[in-house]
């Protein structure tokens, strides 16, 4: 599969990273800061071990989502019902066993999970329950599918309610909801997330809208073949694509039931020309790309080929629309079911959609991919790693060399003194930039001077307020919304708040990002000038040009391990803004339906005077969701970006603060190290030869290897943008 | 089915079979199944149309007709003219409302009245205020069976039902792309459905396929074939059961005396009704 060598570098790496581990930890030949180090090395380890290709399924409720994951795993694990179904968020990653884990706000009482362990005893499922009784694992022994559905039936679905009432309590706690199996069709770095068609519950669409897409590297959006002109989520499609600003896959599914010459990829007629119009109609960017899919067909045939099926059950299978020669000659075939299998795959057009969506995931998509960041980290920390055992060992060989190193001692300190200089005037001047000053005798806006001036009243009403009223003057929607308690203007309302909000965020992230990538460039160049340093110790006359040669390494890495460390701790540390954004504007469209409901009553105003009523509420509601809060404890839009803010920069500058001061620290003690070992090196030069040698070839290995996968990937980091 | 009915009409008011719903649901297969031919333009690709007008005629030949956008006028047309008034999406088109005269047509004094389909809940149709026009209609509520629960479709139905309480029915269509014990358990839970949404009584809930029934009319048919025979039965059923509720309806409906020809149906305070209420989104 074409996702092979990713998965052997992960593994790779793992490794990679648990010898590093262990000699910073353990071996004595290492002379740094070891907590700092094992830290980094573990946040690097969780990185590569937690970071999976996401990606997302979306679209409206029955279009068929659930069943092409199906289909992508390779069995019916996720319920499926031709009426809505999917009411919660699955997370679908691979694990050594069939088992879903349950993650709850509280812990389960007594009572739920034994009417829990007594609905799953029916169908050879068990329940496990951590400690602390947060944690539920459902397990599966027999790693079959069946079982598997059933027991997520309770849980993900929109019948639940009605048919499993008893449960309520239990998933009303849920937190997350993770499906672990052992399936080929499932790769070791892919996450798959099943969502919930779109219009559902307000909360669920938030957080995929603010936290699952923003979060994810792919996003297969699902349209019904039959309906594509009926899409009635438009808008949030729209929001999908423009806020991605990247590829997105449609799939119009179910396309089992169009003519043979309506399936036209080419999108010159048929379906997929109608959606590329809807695009075209509606301003929405075309950056998509188009497949047609029967995900029942890709099952079934799955499932033919599994023997999970059987060729009668096929054959009695309605839905599958066999076309009756079709039926005929595969009935009088010599392996009926084999050909009827190879009949469905052909016909559901699957495997060149999942041949092309593991090739945009592997080829194109390689922003947050993490084999590549990890892969720098291993590289640039086992040259490190190498400098003191090289240092070591040349003067092992050539003992004179000490003298050279006192000699050019205060060449050193005088190359030190300059890089931390360089540093600190490079940090005064993002200090100004993140929290604003005068530079050169002009005055710099700080990041929240500059969130303040994007955020004005001025600009919510030409954003937010006026395209709102245009739109309730378009369209008979002042009617609709009437008729409809209020609920399409609050809709329309947070569409426009979400759009206004998304563009503010997205212009200073590109403020932010400038300056931490000028900081950051500068950071790195200047470490690495230090690393220099260090591996020349013994090399006096290579010392004094260790900045020159850095500057030209500067441009090939443009980042050194300090960067690679300053910007994936900057990110841990900070989070996501987004979920907390989702939260306020949910609140504040609240807040609208309640105050318009007032106004119902008023048949007799004319369009004027509704406007004229409704003006100052949406005024006063996008204000407050805005910029400042109704009550005290929820926090504004505006508080929250700042909040953001505030806390970047200072975690950055204390990022990069704590990076060179390791990177300085490390030049000093090897250099002390050195000297102190004077005597010893002197005396047991053979020995200290034999036992650095090995682990000269280990760490050189490792770091050649790390070096050539960050080669091959030749996408500049840290986006693809 | 004993709520379909308001027996008390004045008997100048067509009795009238109105089908609504979003494009693509077989709106017009539903009908032209109904009429056992394909009278109906039929088409998968969005088209704007003023609203058609069917009954019964009086001679032994179809007449197709339409009312002018300007003067109100009626014009008599040919079939293709007929057919291409019905169709293109770019060229405008100056009829307000069309009708076709069938001598053939099964229900002797309902006038079907075909309307515009719609692509989404911002551009929908409005739904026909509680006109007197409408005393004698019933209406048809066309989706399909997979997507009849979804949120606009329910928000229709609250409304159809608000406005024409005990005149209104829903046909869920396309029922034979289902496996039998599926389309069981849909009709099983639909009124609840209905219920727990707030309309009750829940209006009657047809799941049938309009395609297998015009292929049940003009004999041989590979789709026809292709389906299960428990399955062609369920739609069979579901489509004989809503053929018998419309001629149920029709059979109660205060009958005026007058045979239907282009003038008096075009010019019908029901067609009045039909146009007005399209007024707002009407492409043409």
């Amino acid at each position: 599969m074409l996702i092979n060598p990713h998965q052997e570098n992960r593994e790779w790496l793992l490794t990679a990273l648990d010898y590093l581990e262990e000699f910073v930890l353990r071996d004595n030949d290492y002379f740094g800061d070891r907590p700092y180090e094992s830290e980094a090395i573990d946040y690097q380890r969780q990185i590569v071990q937690d970071g999976k290709y996401r990606v997302v399924f979306l679209g409206a409720f029955n279009v068929g989502k659930s069943t092409a994951i199906n289909a992508f795993l390779g069995g019916a694990y996720l319920p499926m019902d031709i009426e809505e179904c999917t009411s919660r968020i699955t997370y679908i990653r691979k694990g050594d066993n069939l088992e879903l884990v349950l993650t709850l706000d509280s812990g389960a009482t007594p009572h739920e999970t034994e009417a829990l362990e007594r609905f799953l005893s029916g169908f050879e499922a068990e329940l496990q329950i951590s400690d602390d009784r947060h944690t539920l694992t459902i397990r599966c022994p027999n790693e079959n599918p069946d079982a598997m559905r059933q027991a997520l039936e309770p849980l993900v679905t929109v019948l639940a309610d009605e048919c499993y009432p008893h449960f309520a309590p239990l998933r009303e706690r849920l937190e997350s909801l993770t499906l672990y199996l052992n399936s080929d069709g499932l790769d070791d770095d892919i996450l798959f997330v099943d969502t919930p068609g779109v219009h559902s519950i307000s909360d669920t669409r938030q957080k995929i809208t603010y936290d699952i897409i923003e979060n994810c590297h792919l996003v297969v959006l699902f349209v019904d073949s039959g309906f594509v002109g009926n899409i009635h989520d438009l808008n949030f499609i729209k929001r999908v694509i423009t806020c991605r600003n990247r590829r997105v896959f449609f799939v119009l599914n179910k396309a089992d039931r169009l003519d043979p010459d309506e399936i036209d990829p080419r999108a010159l007629q048929g379906p997929a020309a109608q959606l590329l119009e809807t695009f075209r109609r509606n301003d929405i960017p075309d950056n998509a790309d188009v497949f047609f899919l029967s995900g029942y067909r890709a099952l079934r045939a799955i499932e033919l080929d599994q023997g999970r099926l059987s060729t009668e059950e096929a054959f009695d299978d309605n839905k599958l629309l066999l076309p009756t020669a079709v039926a005929e000659s595969i009935e009088n075939s010599e392996a009926p079911a084999r050909d009827l299998a190879a009949f469905l795959m052909g016909q559901s057009r699957f495997s060149p959609m999942k041949e092309r969506l593991y090739d945009y995931l592997v080829n194109e998509s390689k922003s947050n991919a993490v084999v590549y960041q990890a892969s720098r980290f291993v590289a640039e920390r086992s040259a490190d790693y190498l400098i003191s055992i090289r240092n070591t060992l040349r003067l092992a060989r050539d003992p004179r060399k000490f003298e050279e190193l006192r000699a050019s001692r205060d060449a050193l300190m005088e190359r030190l003194a300059s890089i931390r200089n360089v540093v600190e005037a490079a940090l005064a001047d993002y200090t100004i930039r993140f929290r604003g000053g005068e530079k050169n005798g002009e005055k710099v806006a700080g990041y929240v001077e500059k969130l303040r001036a994007l955020l004005t009243a001025q600009a919510m009403d030409k954003e937010v307020v006026q395209p709102v009223l245009t739109w309730l003057r378009k369209d008979n929607h002042l009617k609709q919304a009437r008729r409809e308690k209020f609920k399409p203007l609050a809709k329309q309302l947070e569409h426009q708040v979400d759009i206004f909000v998304s563009d503010v965020l997205a212009t200073m992230k590109e403020i932010v990002d400038a300056s931490e990538k000028e900081m950051s460039d500068c950071v790195a160049e200047q470490i690495e000038a230090a690393r220099d340093l260090r591996s020349q110790l013994t090399e006096p006359e290579k010392m004094l040009h260790a900045q020159v040669e850095s500057s030209v390494s500067g441009e090939y890495v443009a980042f050194g391990t300090g960067g690679a460390v300053v910007g994936a701790m900057t990110g841990a540390a900070v989070g996501s803004i987004a979920p907390g954004i989702g939260t306020a504007i949910g609140a504040g469209i609240g807040g609208l339906l309640g105050a318009a409901l007032g106004f119902l009553a008023r048949l007799a105003w004319s369009e004027d005077r509704w406007i004229s009523k409704l003006t100052p509420l949406i005024e006063q509601n996008a204000n407050q969701m805005i910029l400042k809060s109704a009550a005290d404890n929820d926090k504004s839009i505006a508080l929250l970006i700042e909040e953001y803010l505030e806390n970047r920069g200072t975690t950055f500058e204390k990022a990069v603060k704590d990076e060179l001061e390791n990177a300085l620290t490390s030049v000093q003690s090897e250099y002390d190290a050195l000297l102190e070992r004077e005597a010893e090196i002197r005396s047991e030069r053979e020995k200290i030869i034999s036992r650095l040698e090995p682990k000269e070839v280990r760490l050189e290995g490792i770091r050649a290897r790390a070096e050539t996968v960050v080669e091959e990937d030749t996408l500049p980091w840290p986006s693809e943008t | 089915m004993d709520t379909l009915f308001t027996p008390e009409t004045p008997a100048t008011l067509l009795p009238a079979a109105v089908f609504s719903g979003d494009f693509n649901t077989g709106k017009s297969m539903l009908i032209n199944a109904l009429l056992h031919r394909e009278a109906l333009f039929m088409s998968r690709e969005e088209s704007r149309t003023p609203p058609v007008l069917m009954a019964k005629s009086q001679t032994p030949e179809i007449q197709y007709g339409a009312r002018m956008e300007n003067s109100g006028e009626t014009m008599v047309l040919s079939r293709d003219d007929f057919l291409n008034a019905r169709k293109t999406n770019s060229v405008p088109c100056d009829s307000e409302a069309l009708a076709v005269l069938l001598p053939d047509m099964p229900f002797r004094h309902f006038v079907f009245v075909d309307t515009p389909g719609a692509s989404s809940l911002e551009n929908r149709p409005a739904i026909p205020g509680a006109a007197t026009a409408f005393d004698q209609s019933l209406f048809v509520l066309a989706t399909t069976l997979e997507y009849w629960p979804a949120r606009h479709t329910i928000s229709l139905i609250k409304e159809y039902h608000a406005r024409f309480p005990g005149r209104f029915v829903v046909a869920a269509n396309m029922a034979e792309q289902f496996n039998a014990k599926e389309i069981r358990r849909v009709c099983d839970r639909a009124r609840l459905r209905l219920e727990r949404n707030g309309i009750t009584p829940a209006p009657p809930v047809f799941a049938l396929s309009a395609r297998l029934e015009l292929a049940r009319r003009f004999g041989e048919d590979e789709y026809r074939n292709r389906i299960k025979p428990d399955v062609r039965e369920l739609c069979d059923c579901g489509f004989d059961a809503f053929r018998v509720m419309l001629y149920e309806f029709e059979a109660r409906a205060t009958i005026a005396s007058t045979a239907y020809d282009l003038d008096n149906v075009l010019g019908s305070p029901l067609a009045d009704a039909v146009i007005m209420n399209q007024k707002g989104q009407k492409v043409c």
